[in-house]
């Protein structure tokens, strides 16, 4: 591999095709780059469509826990480096047209809006160790001050960091299972849907663990749109598309991608909480975790599946 | 599993269903097996897969070189290229389903009266090891050996079915304190 293959183009290019370049660390970069994305979009989407007030302790924990997450999601997505000491380059210039320069400025802007929205809107145990700061007190001041803005920001990253987690594969135009501008999409629906379901698992307001579950179900309905347009896309172009798409079909990888991520991560969860939203089956915070499990099988599926199928072949 | 209960959700458990019932519906599952996937159900094989998985990831060269746990690997194979491996993760989803629409589901250690949890927990693990290594011995568990085997009329399966039951009544008066 060429050194600047990494930062130029995803190691998209033909020069990298016959390469099996990614392994698991990959899948866990994206999964949890999405599941941060859902924290984030669903704490400011709290604040902006029904007041700070309504931002739960389990949210507030969410938010504070997402820089840590997403320190651990960039430290494997630093293992993958071929070249380590090119993590520096990634923030001496910015490629706009490159999605890997562009995704870690996004990254590197989360960082910073994740730390002033914690400070705006801390759960208790955090905000008395805040309070022995006296320093922080200006700059808690002005993030309370400011949170609307900060949550209309939120949005626009969560946004940008779900998109982007999808468009780091499609823009990957090697592989033909992942040429497809719904990933982009997929993957913010399924990242969103993550975030809410392991809110779910701590949220203790009642009321609020309704309004998630009901925005779990509509998440896990677009997702399931999507992943059908995606695959009805693959199916209808040519025939190594086709072939792509047997993969997650009935190939080597169907029996994860519809069991364990289409059955078990999407229908069942969907099924169970509308039963238990409507008094009919109990609320389990094992659900959610279904949601969250198939959400990282689904990245691990399509990165694995996705380097099995190439456009030049021989 | 875990459940929550909200103030104005009393869970109050459904009956369960009548045996004869289950068991019927049983019998159409494993029809259901045959016809879809071509063979029957099982359990052990699906464990002793997840088994070469962990001891694979602590030592691929021991795993690829041992007679029992090599094969899954053998030919560029998988651990997971077996419909048992799904079937066991889908039987932990239908029991979590069944579990919380018949709103049954909670943390609880099943035991008898007199014995403690840590005991009951050790005699659990005892008995699943004992009986691990006998499915093994017999290339089969009570799903693979008494289920698909029996339905098939094979030998060997109605021998392992009444070797089971025979043991189980020889082993339970002796263990019988573990449930009164």
């Amino acid at each position: 591999m060429t050194p600047n293959t990494e930062i130029e183009t995803t190691r998209s290019a033909l020069l990298a095709a016959h390469e099996r370049f990614w392994g698991w660390e990959i899948p866990v970069y994206l999964f949890v780059g999405g599941l941060v994305a859902g924290l984030l979009l669903t704490a400011s989407a709290v604040v902006l469509g029904l007041g700070k007030e309504r931002v739960t302790r389990a949210m507030k924990i969410g938010l504070a826990a997402s820089p840590v997450l997403l320190g651990l999601g960039m430290g494997t997505l630093f293992l993958d480096l071929t070249y380590k000491a090119h993590v520096l380059r990634f923030y001496g210039a910015l490629r706009v047209s490159a999605p890997m320069s562009l995704g870690s400025w996004v990254l590197l802007l989360v960082f910073p809006l994740q730390v002033m929205l914690v400070l705006a809107l801390p759960f208790e145990e955090l905000a008395k160790i805040l309070d022995r700061v006296p320093r922080l007190a200006v700059v808690r001041r002005f993030a309370e001050a400011q949170v609307k803005k900060l949550a209309w920001g939120g949005l626009g990253l969560g946004v940008a960091l779900g998109i982007y987690t999808g468009v780091l594969l499609s823009t990957t135009v090697a592989h033909p299972l992942w040429s497809s501008g719904a990933l982009g999409f997929l993957f913010l629906a399924s990242g969103t849907s993550t975030g809410v379901a392991a809110l779910m698992m701590g949220e203790r307001d009642p009321a609020m663990a309704r309004t998630l579950a009901r925005a779990d179900m509509a998440l896990i309905g677009v997702e399931l749109l999507v992943i059908t347009m995606w695959l009805i896309g693959l199916l209808t172009q040519g025939a190594i598309y086709r072939q792509a798409a047997a993969l997650v079909l009935s190939g080597p990888y169907a029996p994860a991608f519809l069991g364990f991520v289409v059955f078990g991560g999407l229908l069942l969860p969907l099924g169970l909480e509308g039963l238990a939203l409507r008094g009919k089956a109990l609320h389990s915070r094992a659900v959610p975790a279904l949601v969250i499990s198939g959400g990282l099988i689904l990245r691990f599926v399509l990165v694995y599946a996705g380097q099995d199928v190439e456009f030049v072949t021989g | 599993m875990d459940a929550r209960t909200e103030p104005h959700d009393a869970p109050r458990a459904k009956p369960l269903w009548d045996p004869y019932v289950a068991g019927f519906f049983l019998g159409l599952v494993l029809l259901a097996a045959f016809v879809v996937v071509g063979r029957g159900v099982g359990a052990s094989g699906a464990l002793a897969r997840f088994t070469a998985l962990f001891a694979h990831a602590a030592s691929p060269g021991w795993v690829e070189g041992n007679g029992a746990l090599g094969a899954y690997f053998t030919h560029g194979g998988r651990w997971w290229d077996d419909w048992l491996v799904f079937e066991v993760v889908g039987v932990a989803l239908g029991g979590l389903a069944a579990g919380l629409i018949g709103r049954r589901s909670k943390v609880q250690v099943e035991r008898g009266p007199q014995v403690s949890v840590r005991a009951r927990i050790f005699f659990a693990v005892l008995g699943g090891v004992i009986a691990g290594y006998g499915a093994r011995l017999a290339q089969g568990c009570t799903s693979g050996q008494a289920l698909t085997g029996g339905a098939t009329l094979a030998a060997g399966s109605w021998a392992f079915m009444f070797a089971v039951f025979g043991g189980a009544y020889g082993v339970a008066y002796f263990v019988r304190r573990l449930w009164t």
